[in-house]
């Protein structure tokens, strides 16, 4: 018995002395400034973070923002909840969107995961997420296209367009909310010679082609590859009646990027109604968007949005080590489409790798997101640089650049890397912007693929001037 | 026939005249002791006397007591019995002679021839021999007829019997004892008209030295003389006896013989008139007395008294235990000289420590001083005693050491417990405390790196380190853990003791003795301690 007293009492002293020693760690987790998204347990394979988005919705009424993450062509992908009902969410995986993917009656296709695309509103519902499998050069269909959509509140995936031999759903892109050409548009980059895009139409399960405009490209240009879209106010300054969308559509064979305006126009001389119309706004040549066709050594991003705050979204393109901006903005339609080089181009604005950091710019421009890091009403510029050397090694970084008037400015410019990741973590391969805080303050997070370590990363702290890592370590309030 | 004078009186006796405390000077120079048979047990018995002489000669002193009484009682028979009994017990001839006497009282006349010829025939040099020779005659002209005198053996009983061959009157008595009867011998004639001489008496005088010549003289003439040890019938009277020895004084004494005594002279002589005597007393007693030659070795122990020659004597007394005196004495011719000497203890005491264990180290207060058996001084007083030994348990005890006095100690170490699984344990704890140190400095070092981390907004909530940390910080905390337990487990090792304790027991203080050793060969001298337990 006394033995028994002494040993309960030495396990005593032996927790409690864990116990205290062990809270300085969860406290450190608890206060870390960057949140790990992982794939958790029983993910087929790595290279989780490889294709990365963001999206904000409603879920049973309340607002809700995610992150939904795969690992590519072939994988599951998993969605995180970033905010839920007015509250920070733990950024814990909350669902895969498809489990049974090696299953004989399969939710996920094989080849699920190329591409993510968040649904603002479909079936009356905006907690939907498309996602595409894509056989690209294996299976036995090779070029196989199928979409599904999984909504968060429902069971099981619905299974949207099939297309073969064109890659059908190799991108995907998020059209802005209540954008009546659809919810999402679809790429086929090896459609019609040059490559297709499609858009989803509202409440619609099968995809229509949107009819493009003569844009130059030779055979093989594989338009479509990758799409950025965003909305454009003034729709007539594009020869569009209404309801324009600005889209931006990597042409890898052509090593360029098609600026697109698509809107509903109705032309006089035919009469009848308005019909989806795509208007050429711009090409920008040598430029290669990352994509299955190109590799992350050579691709480079796109991204469209509000950069200067003046209205107009601006098509981001990452060139070598650099960023290019183009403003949209009075461009004369069709600029740079008529010759292959760039010697056509429109006027863009190149943002340089900032100086200053402590993460090389190796890199710098694989990816691009834009959103409003810091709460100041601005968007702000998050590039990747997944080959950046930073004080932890060759692990990839990401560079903030925050948003002005005038455009981004290097000047503040902050490295955003993760602490003990290994050599090829390639963080900054993917990057997107999660929305936190509520409506009325929102914040966007940024958020970093990784897959070399098959992990994402969301930075509650972009480190420019006024969301600098607090004495608590988040700028935001405690994850729970 | 009377005895010549009468009962037996106390011998003379001379007495040493001894002034004391003080010095006193000797009437004379020589120790006397001149003794009756009463006396005899006590005296101071001679070297040369063996001690069953000296049996032998009280027992013819008893017996010649009891045929003085049996004599003047008129129990003639009884009284010759006796005096051959003492014969027997001693042969000298002055008891055939007093046999004589009774036989001739009794009356028995043959007898009385018989033991008169046997006293001739023993001395035919007396003085008297021929006035005994003519009583014997005087005797046999009593005799109606030559009646032979028969043999009987001495050490048998003549009264009540026949001696062999023929009875004078054809008779045979055997059977009777004649003792308190006068015999019914009907060839004895009436007693004769003169009286029996007085009986004879006995000196026997010893000396020491044993080589010295007695001479008995009486009016001037030469009695007897002869080397001690010296026996002489004499008859009643005065007489002079004087004993002389070339290295000694001589001794000259009157004595007054009286009849049928046995007289006894143990004389103790001395060198002469140029001596004094010395007596030394110590309190306590028993010390060594030392005179004059310290290195020649003690003398004696006190109490201590002898001759010694007059002059200054230096004089040590030592006593185990007791701090040694040394006095000069002056001792004058004749004086007797008594010397008294307080002794005082030494200062410090003796310990003795034995052990069972062979080896085991002592140390007094604290210090170490041998190993067992050990035997040293120390100031008397309190001392704590501890006893030692590897592998045993040590025995600590304090004592209290007397002034001069041994304190003896008996110790048994018991085996002590072994401590090895103890140290093993501390040690074992001390390395994963150690360990767990070094853990906690790592998972420390961890923690700095991740807040550090953090700080730069670059710590991940997944960041491996955190796990790690925790990791370390688990292990540090069970190796620490681990190492309480350890240390109580080496705590309750060091304590746990189920072996009984050495024991030890002191034994009252108690005084020790030396025993000298001398070699004059080498000139070379000790001393040996002797105790007992």
């Amino acid at each position: 018995m006394r033995a028994l007293t002494l040993l309960t009492l030495l396990l005593t002293l032996g927790v409690s002395l864990t116990g205290c020693r062990l809270a300085p760690f969860d406290e450190l987790a608890d206060d870390a400034p960057v949140v790990t998204l992982t794939p958790g347990a029983g993910y087929p394979q790595g290279g989780y973070g490889q294709v990365l988005i963001a999206y904000e919705g409603q879920l049973d009424g309340a607002d809700m923002a995610r992150i939904a993450v795969s690992a590519g062509p072939g994988t599951p992908y998993a969605v995180h909840d970033a905010w839920s009902a007015g509250t920070i969410g733990d950024f814990n995986r909350r669902f895969k969107g498809c489990d049974d993917i090696a299953t004989d009656m399969p939710d996920c296709d094989p080849g699920a995961g190329a591409a993510l695309a968040y649904l603002p509103q479909w079936m009356g519902r905006r907690d939907c997420v498309m996602f595409s499998a894509v056989n690209v050069g294996v299976g036995t269909s090779p070029g196989e296209g199928q979409l599904r959509a999984k909504c968060e509140g429902m069971p099981g995936t619905f299974a949207l367009s099939r297309v073969e031999g064109v890659d059908y759903g190799m991108a995907l892109a998020t059209m802005p909310a209540g954008s009546v050409l659809g919810p999402a548009l679809v790429g086929a980059p090896r459609a019609e010679s040059v490559g297709a895009i499609h858009r989803l139409p509202p409440d619609a399960i099968a995809t229509v082609a949107i009819p493009l405009p003569e844009l130059g490209l030779a055979a093989g240009a594989r338009l479509g590859t990758r799409l950025a879209t965003g909305p454009l106010a003034d729709a007539t300054a594009f020869g569009l009646d209404s309801d324009a969308v600005l889209v931006a559509a990597a042409a890898p064979g052509a090593r360029r990027v098609v600026v697109l305006a698509v809107g509903l126009f109705a032309d006089p001389e035919l009469g009848g109604p308005a019909v989806v119309t795509a208007r050429a706004v711009a090409c920008l040549d040598d430029v290669l968007v990352r994509s299955s066709y190109a590799p992350v050594a050579d691709g480079q991003g796109l991204a469209v949005g509000d950069l200067d705050g003046d209205g107009v979204v601006e098509v981001a393109v990452g060139v070598s080590n650099a960023v290019r901006v183009l403003s949209v903005d009075g461009v004369t339609l069709g600029a740079g489409c008529a010759s292959a080089d760039t010697s056509d181009d429109p006027a863009t604005t190149t943002i340089a790798c900032p100086s200053g950091t402590d993460a090389s710019c190796d890199g710098f421009g694989a990816a691009i997101a834009v959103g409003d890091a810091d709460s100041d009403g601005a968007n702000d510029l998050l590039v990747g640089a997944p080959n950046s050397v930073t004080p932890e090694g060759t692990t990839g970084a990401a560079f903030v650049l925050r948003g002005t008037a005038s455009g981004p400015t290097t000047d503040g410019a902050r490295a955003l890397y993760v602490a003990g990741l290994s050599d090829g973590a390639l963080l900054g391969e993917e990057v997107t912007f999660a929305r936190t805080g509520t409506a009325s303050s929102p914040r966007y997070e940024p958020v970093l693929g990784a897959p070399g370590e098959s992990r994402a990363f969301t930075f509650l702290c972009s480190g420019l001037p006024g969301d600098e890592v607090s004495q608590g370590g988040r700028c935001q309030p405690t994850v729970p | 026939m009377p005895l010549r004078g009468g009962r037996l009186s106390e011998p003379n006796r001379t007495e040493d005249r001894v002034r004391h405390p003080h010095r006193t000077s000797l009437a004379t120079s020589f120790a006397l002791a001149l003794l009756g048979t009463l006396a005899l047990g006590a005296m101071r018995a001679p070297s040369a006397m063996a001690q069953s002489e000296r049996e032998q000669l009280q027992q013819a002193r008893e017996a010649m007591e009891r045929g003085q009484e049996a004599y003047l009682a008129e129990r003639w028979d009884e009284a010759a019995a006796a005096f051959l009994e003492a014969y027997r017990a001693r042969p000298f001839s002055a008891f055939l002679y007093n046999a004589g006497i009774a036989y001739e009282r009794a009356p028995n006349v043959p007898e009385a021839i018989r033991f008169y010829e046997r006293y001739v025939e023993a001395e035919p040099d007396a003085s008297d021999v021929d006035e005994v020779r003519a009583r014997i005659e005087r005797l046999r002209a009593t005799l109606p007829s030559e009646t032979p005198t028969g043999e009987t053996p001495i050490g048998e009983t003549p009264t009540g019997e026949t001696p062999t061959g023929e009875t004078p009157t054809g008779e045979t008595p055997t059977g009777e004892t004649p003792t308190g009867e006068t015999p019914t011998t009907p060839t004895t004639p009436p007693p004769p008209a003169e009286p029996p001489p007085p009986m004879k008496s006995l000196l026997s005088v010893e000396t020491n030295p044993s080589d010295a010549r007695i001479t008995v003289r009486r009016d001037g003439a030469v009695v007897a003389s002869g080397p001690s040890p010296f026996a002489e019938n004499l008859d009643e009277g005065d007489y002079e006896v004087s004993v002389e020895h070339p290295d000694y004084q001589t001794i000259a004494r009157p004595m007054r013989i009286r009849a049928g005594k046995v007289y006894v002279a143990i004389l103790e002589m001395s060198q002469g008139e140029f001596l004094g005597f010395l007596r030394v007393v110590s309190d306590p007693p028993g010390a060594r007395v030392f005179l004059d030659d310290r290195e020649a070795g003690s003398v004696g122990e006190t109490p201590y008294q002898n001759p010694v020659t007059s002059g200054t004597h230096r004089v040590w007394i030592e006593r185990p235990g007791y701090a040694p005196v040394e006095r000069e004495i002056e001792v004058g011719i004749g004086d007797d000289v008594r010397e008294e000497f307080a002794l005082e203890r030494v200062t410090f005491g003796r310990v003795r420590v034995v052990a069972n264990v062979p080896g085991a180290m002592v140390s007094v207060d604290g210090v170490e001083v041998g190993r067992v058996p050990y035997e040293g001084d120390h100031p008397a007083g309190p001392h704590r005693i501890t006893v030692s030994h590897d592998g045993m348990k040590d025995y600590e005890e304090t004592i209290e050491l007397q002034r001069g006095q041994l304190t003896p100690m008996r110790v048994r170490l018991r085996p002590a417990v072994s401590r090895s699984g103890a140290w093993a344990t501390l040690t074992l704890g001390v390395l994963t405390a150690g360990g767990g140190a070094a853990l906690a400095v790592l998972a420390d070092r961890t923690r700095s790196d991740l807040d550090r981390d953090r700080r730069a907004g670059i710590l991940s909530d997944g960041d491996s380190r955190i796990t790690r940390g925790k990791i370390l910080s688990i292990a540090a905390d069970a190796a620490f853990g681990f190492a309480g337990l350890l240390g109580i487990l080496s705590i309750y090792y060091f304590v746990r003791d189920p072996l009984p304790d050495s024991e030890g027991t002191t034994l009252e203080p108690r005084d020790w003795t030396f025993v000298p050793t001398l070699d004059l060969r080498h000139r070379a001298g000790g001393a040996e301690l002797r105790w007992s337990f």
